[in-house]
């Protein structure tokens, strides 16, 4: 696909993302639109008195992509997403969203990022229609705009219903999505999201990793803080984790999955027929490791990669296991969450154990 | 453009909000109509009495007399309950976290203060719309002039332009029950006419004494006086509106740092000076209004002397603070460095120390990110600052002959003082960062009254035949050393107060430089087992 493709059919995603017809949106966005890093973090660092709550974090989103951004309480987190807005001075560094630097409140870079903290901040004595009215006003979104993309973002986030309601009586689900309107509703580049899966049930969850997938397809940058690892291995391209102020791993979702193994995915095989020791038989095949058995399905640990997972099904095949299905299982965020934390010094930080593991989440 | 900007600033996002959570027009619409028929039916049932054949003659001009004085009061109460909404709008939005979404907008810092002034006071400006359309037919028939009552009116706007600036900034800086201290403070000022003592403040009440000449005589008695009253009052807003929007802008800093806070400083001994200078008069036309509630004495000249500099001592602490905390600031974001577009932008004009410095920053800015710190000797511009203020008072008080030649050791005094102050608030923000505030405030109630108390204490014990062990222990602080100086009594003691002064002073630095190095210590040593294998990285198909 060449670039004006690119530039089209982003065009009309974003079209789409901020409830405008795709004709309305001015200005295709150019080649370097699409190279340049929508949210640039270089050398930032936080200290609050002799506390370093966030240390020479440096990472750049390009369109399109989201972050996973994970680590224990008080690792710093919310503070360096408090830094990209702008609401958290910070002590040393640079940050630049959609090539603006991030500085004083009411610098042209607020409109171009949006941040929904984990309890959202609103007048919970409006309506969610007025309160949305008045994030229109303050981005300056002309009032026929601002309707229109009230509508649409209510629909998309299951609230039209809602929309006369007052704020304070609706959920804390509720209002977790009334919040991540306000965010949405100005159409920032840049969207970050704290805790944002905190107060929704199970299906709000669903229709939440739906919208960033939605938003992540249609060319935003995202970074999402949150806990349970299972979700951010569905839906994110990068991950970054933090411990102690610091950012100390970031990379894709492969990169730092596999990073903690030497860049190795583990697979699952559904037997037809157990016969024979099948354990045994994979165990064999050069570069396997870890194989597990329960029941019908085979479980086993090989090099990561599409090409290794085709080598790895004709190993399997040659060797005259039955193989009735065959699947590289997500990447392994858990495993490589907690070998980021292997190094730490006995009593210098507690182990996670704030983190949801896949099976609890 | 011109109607755009202003557009912008009468018709912001969170004038909006603000005002629609106070209810919005049906709650605008309901309060003009309500006191416009409240007041006139009271009016009428008044007035019904004054028609007829038994009616005393001019019945109906004294009742109209008397309601032109109901109405001031009554409009003053209505703007003040406006003022008030001003700072509780404010401090609502800063305990419910909304004023962190509203700094993400892209709402001018200055746009976004004002909306709150504006948006919150419209509610109060209804019912004083009524009063105001009331008050034009009810003065001609009380034999007033109109413009009276406009005059008086514009008064009233302006004096409640400062209360809600002030009331506002409070709320910025404190956020909680912030409305019931200044309550509290107007209460006990009220209660025990200290207000009185304080030049500046007889100054500020002398443009009520100026509504009331308006309304008796029809015309201004003592205009200058009362003119300059009234021009105060816009320069204190003005000036106070800055910094709660400097306290908007950057939450952690302090509302008035260096030159904002000289700026205040300077006004607030203008308003002292003038104050002290025209004290009788001003006094004899307040207490005409308070005469009712039995203020009559004019209280000394050497107490409000005193009062006065006592007060711009404490509130000259404000940019020595500031002085403090910004001179400790790292090198922030490039937001306080000015882009080579910005360089041409008017506010800069105004910022003379910044110029000579400028070449070194630009310098500083370019060299790499590691060890770039801003420094601006602002430290030694407040310091300048405090000793022309103690040169200048000095000047002002020697009319009163209170002291013979007190000039070096006040100068020393306040200088000490000051120089005490921003090393304690230097070192706590090193050390402490946003508590740093908590501990130079105990600093001056330690050092500055607590020896007051201590003093009293003492004396208590030893009984009055044994003063001396007390004047010691007053000479400690800084304002009891002063009072001595002035009073030209027990001189031999009041100078132990210069050395005390000095003490404090040299134990402050001594405890900048030790928290320094401590700082210094602890940085070499985390960099020293700081681990490679920490330090994050992007990947290079970034």
């Amino acid at each position: 696909m060449n670039t004006n493709q690119d530039a089209d059919q982003l065009d009309a995603g974003r079209a789409a993302a901020s409830g405008l017809a795709a004709s309305e949106r001015n200005g295709a966005p150019h080649a370097e639109e699409l190279t340049a890093p929508l949210l640039d973090v270089r050398n930032v660092s936080v200290r609050f008195g002799n506390l370093d709550a966030v240390k020479n974090a440096s990472f750049a989103l390009h369109r399109g992509e989201l972050m996973g951004l994970i680590g224990p309480n008080g690792a710093g987190k919310t503070t360096l997403l408090r830094a990209v807005v702008g609401l958290q001075e910070i002590t040393r560094g640079d940050i630049h969203v959609s090539g603006l630097p991030v500085g004083r409140p009411g610098d042209p870079y607020c409109a171009r990022v949006g941040f929904t903290p984990d309890v959202p901040m609103l007048y919970t004595k409006m309506t969610v229609r007025n309160f949305l009215r008045f994030i229109g006003r303050g981005y300056h979104v002309s009032h026929a705009e601002t309707e229109r993309r009230i509508d649409f973002w209510l629909e998309k986030l299951w609230l039209t219903e809602k929309s006369k309601q007052r704020i304070a009586t609706l959920s804390r689900g509720m209002r977790q999505r009334v919040g991540i309107a306000r965010t949405l509703l100005p159409d920032p580049d840049v969207i970050l999201l704290d805790e944002p899966a905190g107060g929704l049930d199970p299906v709000g969850r669903m229709h939440f990793r739906d919208l960033l997938i939605y938003l992540r397809n249609v060319g935003k940058s995202l970074i999402v803080s949150s806990h349970i690892l299972s979700d951010l291995a569905e839906y994110c391209t990068h991950v970054g984790i933090m411990s102690r102020g610091q950012l100390v791993r970031f990379g894709s979702v492969d990169q730092v999955a596999g990073a903690g193994e030497g860049g190795r995915c583990r697979y699952g095989i559904l037997l037809a027929q157990v016969d024979g020791q099948p354990r045994n038989v994979a165990q064999q095949i050069t570069g396997v490791s870890d194989v597990q058995l329960a029941r019908d399905m085979l479980s086993l640990e090989y090099a990561a990669g599409k090409q290794s997972a085709a080598e790895l099904l004709s190993h399997l095949i040659g060797a005259g296991l039955p193989v009735a299905a065959f699947f590289p299982e997500l990447p392994n965020l858990e495993r490589a969450y907690l070998s980021s934390f292997t190094n730490v010094q006995p009593g210098d930080q507690a182990l996670p154990s704030d983190i949801v593991p896949a099976e609890q989440a | 453009m011109i109607v755009r900007a202003v557009q912008d600033v009468f018709d912001s996002a969170i004038s909006w909000a603000t005002f629609r959570l106070r209810g919005g027009w049906p709650v605008l619409i309901g309060l003009f109509l309500l006191a416009g028929v409240a007041i006139i039916g009271l009016m009428q049932l008044s007035l019904a009495g004054t028609h007829g054949p038994n009616a005393p003659p001019h019945a109906a001009l004294y009742e109209y007399k008397l309601w032109a004085w109901w109405l001031c009061v009554i409009q003053s109460l209505i703007l003040g309950f406006g003022a008030f909404s001003a700072g509780s709008s404010i401090s609502r939005d800063v305990r419910s976290g909304m004023m962190q979404s509203n700094r993400l907008m892209p709402v001018r810092p200055t746009v976004a203060v004002w909306g709150y002034l504006y948006g919150a006071f419209s509610t109060a400006l209804a019912p004083a719309l009524a009063l105001f359309f009331i008050g034009l037919v009810v003065y001609p028939r009380g034999h007033h002039s109109d413009l009276a009552w406009i005059f008086i009116n514009l008064i009233l706007l302006l004096s409640t332009a400062l209360w809600s600036t002030l009331l506002a900034l409070g709320a910025l800086i404190n956020g909680v029950l912030y409305n019931t201290f200044f309550i509290a403070i107007g209460v006990i000022l009220m209660i025990n006419h200290s207000f009185a003592l304080v030049p500046a403040i007889l100054l500020m009440f002398a443009v009520y004494y100026h509504a009331g000449t308006l309304l008796l005589a029809g015309h201004i008695l003592g205009s200058t006086l009362s003119n300059i009253a009234l021009a105060a009052l816009p320069l204190f807003t003005i000036t106070l509106f800055a910094g709660a929007v400097r306290k908007y802008r950057y939450p952690l800093r302090p509302a008035f740092g260096d030159y904002l806070g000289i700026l205040l400083l300077l006004l607030w001994t203008a308003a002292n000076y003038i104050g002290l200078r025209h004290r009788v008069v001003l006094y004899h036309r307040v207490i005409q209004l308070w005469r009712l509630f039995g203020f009559a004495r004019v209280p000394a000249a050497r107490l409000e002397f005193f009062v006065a500099l006592a007060t711009i001592l404490l509130l000259g602490t404000i940019p020595v603070s500031g002085a403090a905390v910004l001179d400790q600031l790292p090198r922030r974001l490039r937001r306080d460095v000015p882009a080579p577009a910005d360089n041409a932008a008017p506010e800069k004009l105004f910022q003379p120390p910044h110029a000579p410095t400028a070449p070194a920053r630009d310098t500083a800015n370019s060299a790499p990110a590691e060890n770039r710190r801003r420094r601006r000797p602002l430290g030694l511009l407040t310091l300048l600052s405090a000793l022309i203020i103690a040169v200048l008072f000095c000047a002002m008080g020697s009319p009163y002959k209170l002291s013979p030649g007190p000039i070096v050791e006040t100068g020393a005094i306040i200088l000490f003082a000051y120089l005490g102050v921003y090393a304690v608030r230097r070192a706590a923000q090193r050390t402490s960062g946003p508590s740093s505030s908590i501990i130079s405030k105990a600093w001056i109630v330690t050092v500055w009254f607590m020896p007051y108390v201590a003093a009293g204490i003492v004396d208590a014990c030893l009984g009055k035949h044994r003063p001396m062990p007390g004047k010691i222990i007053r000479d400690i602080s800084p304002l009891c050393a002063l009072y001595y100086h002035w009073y030209s009594v027990h001189l031999p003691y009041a100078r132990l107060g210069v050395a005390f002064a000095a003490l404090f002073a040299g134990l402050a630095t001594f405890m900048v430089a030790a928290a320094e190095r401590r700082l210094r210590r602890r940085a070499a040593g985390a960099e020293t087992f700081a681990s490679p294998a920490m330090t994050a990285s992007v990947p290079e198909n970034q």
